[in-house]
């Protein structure tokens, strides 16, 4: 099966080597502390508090229940990245995967973002999606959003003062879409 | 005469017998007929539609054509082992010490008759198999999609069980052709006289960072 074609190394641009594997129960506890480990500032906008174990507690079982699948970027036994694709099994959204990820500080700049959405791509495109969608907070992923619109997502919309930080911030939402193809054209 | 690691195997078809012939010479490709087993298609091109491009590729040294041909001598599949490209990476690992599967062919009606598979085992079957690393790049481009009506994401699951068989496995690398498509793919199979140093050279190689 695809999804068992896991575990995957990676060698980033400063030569680490990166295991990208399929996130597990087992991996509850380096999963919180990846995100408790990174600032506040890089994580404030988030739609749950992934700090909570509960949290992510509930993300493994919604992996498991088929309504998302994740991988974890593993380098000397820590946990340095997390990304996902959430999926809508019923509906008029079953054809889009929506993608999120968060990469430790320390680790952004190397590409190993880029290997992760690459990766993930992949995965989507297994499960027969037509579209992946990502969601980014202007102003504040600016380097994310830059680094998708080379990975061929397009900005498709804006929703403007959508994202409100604890100073009372207004910040724009930018939602970006990949388009997956199943096959070439015939130009 | 006949290459001294040539390997025969006659496959036994609804279509008739099929024999499967590795390290064939110039002299034997030349002897089979081509034309009427490799037809152009309107979304289709094989990556290899002139006999005279399997002579060349065989009469250079070490390069394994193998060949799957009819009774009658017609050629309904073909495979390549050859030295890489001298302007791919992969020749910065050291001399000669990567080989490709370039094209494993198989003619639309003999599909689906386990061909690909013989072909594959054969072309593989090399001498210096354990001291080499066999590498093989899909781009799903070049895949016959439309003759075989299936996604490119299933093809590519296809591949990696044909060549999953052989011992190759998946690498990742960010050889740009291989990174511009999602499906396409990259896999190899170490050779067991392949030192750690070069596998790790390999490593660094398959991420240009050699």
């Amino acid at each position: 099966m695809p999804q068992d074609r896991y575990p995957k190394e990676v060698i980033l641009k400063d030569r680490k080597e990166i295991i990208l594997k399929k996130v597990e129960e087992e991996d509850l506890e380096s999963l919180v502390r990846l995100y408790q480990d990174t600032h506040l500032s890089f994580r404030w906008f988030l739609k749950e508090d992934p700090c909570n174990s509960d949290v992510i507690r509930k993300w493994i079982r919604n992996q498991e229940a088929g309504k998302s699948f994740a991988i974890l970027a593993i380098f000397e036994d820590r946990v340095v990245a997390h990304s996902a694709l959430l999926l809508r099994p019923y509906g008029g959204r079953r054809h889009v995967g929506r993608l999120r990820i968060m990469v430790a500080p320390d680790f952004t700049g190397k590409q190993l973002g880029t290997w992760m959405v690459f990766d993930l791509t992949k995965r989507a495109m297994e499960m027969g999606l037509e579209k992946i969608r990502a969601d980014f907070v202007v102003g504040v992923e600016d380097v994310a959003i830059r680094a998708f619109r080379r990975m061929d997502f397009i900005e498709e919309g804006r929703l403007r003062d959508y994202v409100q930080d604890e100073k009372g911030n207004y910040y724009d939402y930018q939602i970006m879409v990949k388009q997956l193809h199943k096959e070439w054209g015939d130009f | 005469m006949a290459h001294k690691h040539q390997k025969r195997i006659v496959r036994v078809t609804e279509q008739g017998n099929l024999t499967v012939c590795s390290f064939c010479s110039p002299e034997e490709i030349s002897a089979l007929s081509f034309r009427e087993t490799f037809t152009k298609y309107a979304r289709y091109n094989p990556i290899i539609s002139e006999k005279e491009t399997l002579i060349r590729s065989a009469s250079k040294t070490g390069t394994n054509v193998t060949l799957a041909f009819t009774d009658s001598g017609k050629i309904a599949g073909f495979g390549i082992l050859e030295y890489p490209h001298p302007d791919e990476r992969w020749v910065r690992l050291g001399d000669r010490l990567m080989m490709e599967v370039s094209v494993i062919e198989v003619s639309r009606p003999w599909r689906s008759s386990g061909i690909a598979r013989d072909i594959l085992r054969l072309v593989t079957d090399h001498p210096l198999r354990e001291d080499r690393i066999f590498y093989m790049v899909g781009y799903s481009w070049t895949w016959d999609l439309d003759g075989t009506g299936i996604p490119p994401m299933t093809y590519r699951d296809m591949m990696i069980r044909l060549f999953s068989t052989c011992g190759f496995e998946i690498f990742q690398t960010n050889e740009p052709n291989i990174m511009m498509r999602p499906e396409n793919l990259f896999m190899a199979r170490i050779g067991s006289s392949i030192t750690d140093e070069i596998q790790k050279q390999f490593k660094l190689v398959r991420f240009n960072l050699d």
